[in-house]
């Protein structure tokens, strides 16, 4: 009996079990086998080995950075296709031969067009299917699931004879605040508002500039699909300490202040003013700091 | 509500201000960095090479079987990546996108007589420092060499699941895809290359 269980633990099935790919039955018996024989114990402890050798990365490669060689090689020209023209006629039969199969596609799409919807599970009126699986679906929902992933500002203080840095801790009530945007993902937005509510429910502008009461300038546009895009302005405001929230928020239409303001206020308390407005069709990131004289 | 007075002053211009935190991008998905090289950010990608680019050049060497082809064909796989950058569809499924166009450049670096002269010419490897070659150092290089022969008697087929699982940490999903076999086909292949690869270098 013994001598069988052996013979059945064969090194595929020792590596299974390294890997965690055994039913328990089968586990349990490669776990006595193991328990029982040294040669099997000395199979697995040589797949493992194999194993972490293969793991570890190869020491040479350690100190070499790829990053400034592949800047070089992207500062150069892309390389382009060598020069293996074909022959005109060459080309004609090419071209016959295309028109061919595509005769031949189109004469058994109008044949047997209710299989064709068939099988691709899609019904006449659908978007069309290639080879069973939708030719537009597969990034466009993780995309639009989450446009505060794909979309928001960066807040930056400048001490007055220092540089910009990323908001930390508490703000000063003499920094200036900088900005950049990321607007990505497959629903980008066109205009951008930034403004921050103190604990007075007063409203600070940044984008537009709003300096002169009685007009009402509305949103920035912005540029779509990029990255870290700085905003040009360096902006000091008369601060009371405390907190203060700064709303940016991202529309497909252009926004008034007033509109915006009004917003503010139905939006009731202070509290409420440190949580996105509730705007249809934006999306507000508020990000809340502390003000310090 | 009224604005509050303010003064605005335009002072920095943009290119003076360092936007980019490299913290913030380390913590970036692979998916995230694509979209954010995409959209103009250089470090971004920067961030990406220097996530993958180790377990990249280990995967190369193993699968073109020499050490010296594997910087170029790492750079080649980082090169065409950055190039497809418009076409890219964020998926969660990086590392297979990567692992697939690698392989696709071994393909191309097998035929290719040029790379090693141009592996040689652009990257100066560091020579190991012998003053620190302790003993495991010998050993482990050791026991690497031998994987790394027996590796040479598989057939590609086998070859390529075994280093993706073990050198490139892929998922049986993710082999799966970069080879466009079955799950289970993976797996057959994996068990059989580590019976080969022990038999191989027990001398059986």
């Amino acid at each position: 009996m013994k001598h069988k269980s052996r013979a059945e633990i064969t090194t595929e099935m020792l590596t299974a079990y390294l890997e965690g790919e055994v039913t328990r039955s089968e586990a349990s018996k490669i776990e006595a086998e193991l328990h029982e024989s040294p040669g099997t114990r000395r199979r697995l402890t040589s797949l493992r080995n194999i194993r972490d050798a293969l793991n570890q990365s190869i020491p040479e490669f350690n100190d070499l950075d790829l990053v400034p060689s592949l800047r070089e090689a992207l500062a150069r020209p892309a390389p382009r296709a060598t020069s293996r023209r074909a022959e005109p006629g060459q080309v004609a039969r090419w071209w016959a031969a295309a028109g061919v199969i595509l005769a031949l596609g189109l004469s058994w799409v109008y044949r047997h067009p209710a299989k064709l919807f068939a099988e691709s599970g899609a019904s006449p009126g659908a978007a069309l299917a290639f080879g069973g699986e939708e030719f537009r679906t597969k990034s466009a929902n993780s995309l639009a699931a989450a446009p505060s992933r794909w979309a928001g500002v960066r807040v930056f203080r400048v001490t007055p004879n220092g540089k910009p840095e990323p908001l930390t801790g508490p703000v000063s009530t003499a920094d200036g605040f900088l900005f950049s945007y990321t607007n990505l993902g497959n629903k980008p937005f066109d205009y951008l508002v930034i403004f921050a509510v103190d604990v007075r429910k007063n409203v600070r502008w940044f984008y537009p500039a709003y300096e002169q009461p009685g007009t009402n300038p509305t949103s920035i546009p912005i540029k779509q699909g990029l990255a870290d895009v700085p905003l040009p302005d360096l902006i000091h405001q008369d601060w009371t300490p405390g907190p203060v929230a700064i709303h940016a928020l991202f529309s497909s239409r252009p926004l008034h202040v007033l509109e915006v303001e009004a917003r503010i206020e139905q939006a009731g308390s202070v509290q409420a003013t440190r949580e996105p407005l509730n705007v249809s069709d934006t999306l507000d990131q508020v990000t809340t700091i502390e003000l310090v004289p | 509500m009224v604005a509050e007075q303010r003064s605005r002053l335009s002072l920095v211009r943009p290119e003076t201000v360092p936007l980019v935190d490299e913290d913030l991008l380390g913590s970036r998905t692979d998916d995230d960095l694509m979209l954010l090289a995409r959209g103009g950010l250089g470090e971004a990608f920067d961030a990406l090479i220097r996530r993958h680019q180790h377990t990249v050049l280990s995967v190369a060497a193993r699968l073109a079987g020499r050490n010296s082809l594997a910087p170029d064909l790492a750079q080649n796989t980082f090169l065409a990546i950055y190039r497809a950058l418009p076409k890219y569809q964020a998926r969660g499924k990086f590392s297979a996108y990567l692992y697939r166009v690698l392989l696709n450049q071994c393909r191309v670096g097998y035929r290719s007589a040029y790379v090693e002269h141009n592996a040689l010419n652009q990257f100066s490897l560091l020579p190991t420092d012998s003053s620190e070659a302790a003993e495991d150092i010998i050993l482990a290089r050791e026991r690497q060499r031998e994987v790394e022969s027996a590796l040479g008697c598989l057939s590609l087929k086998l070859r390529q699941v075994v280093v993706l699982r073990y050198s490139g940490g892929l998922t049986y999903d993710e082999i799966a895809e970069v080879l466009s076999v079955p799950v289970g086909t993976i797996k057959r292949r994996l068990f059989d290359a580590m019976a080969k690869l022990r038999a191989s270098m027990e001398g059986q």
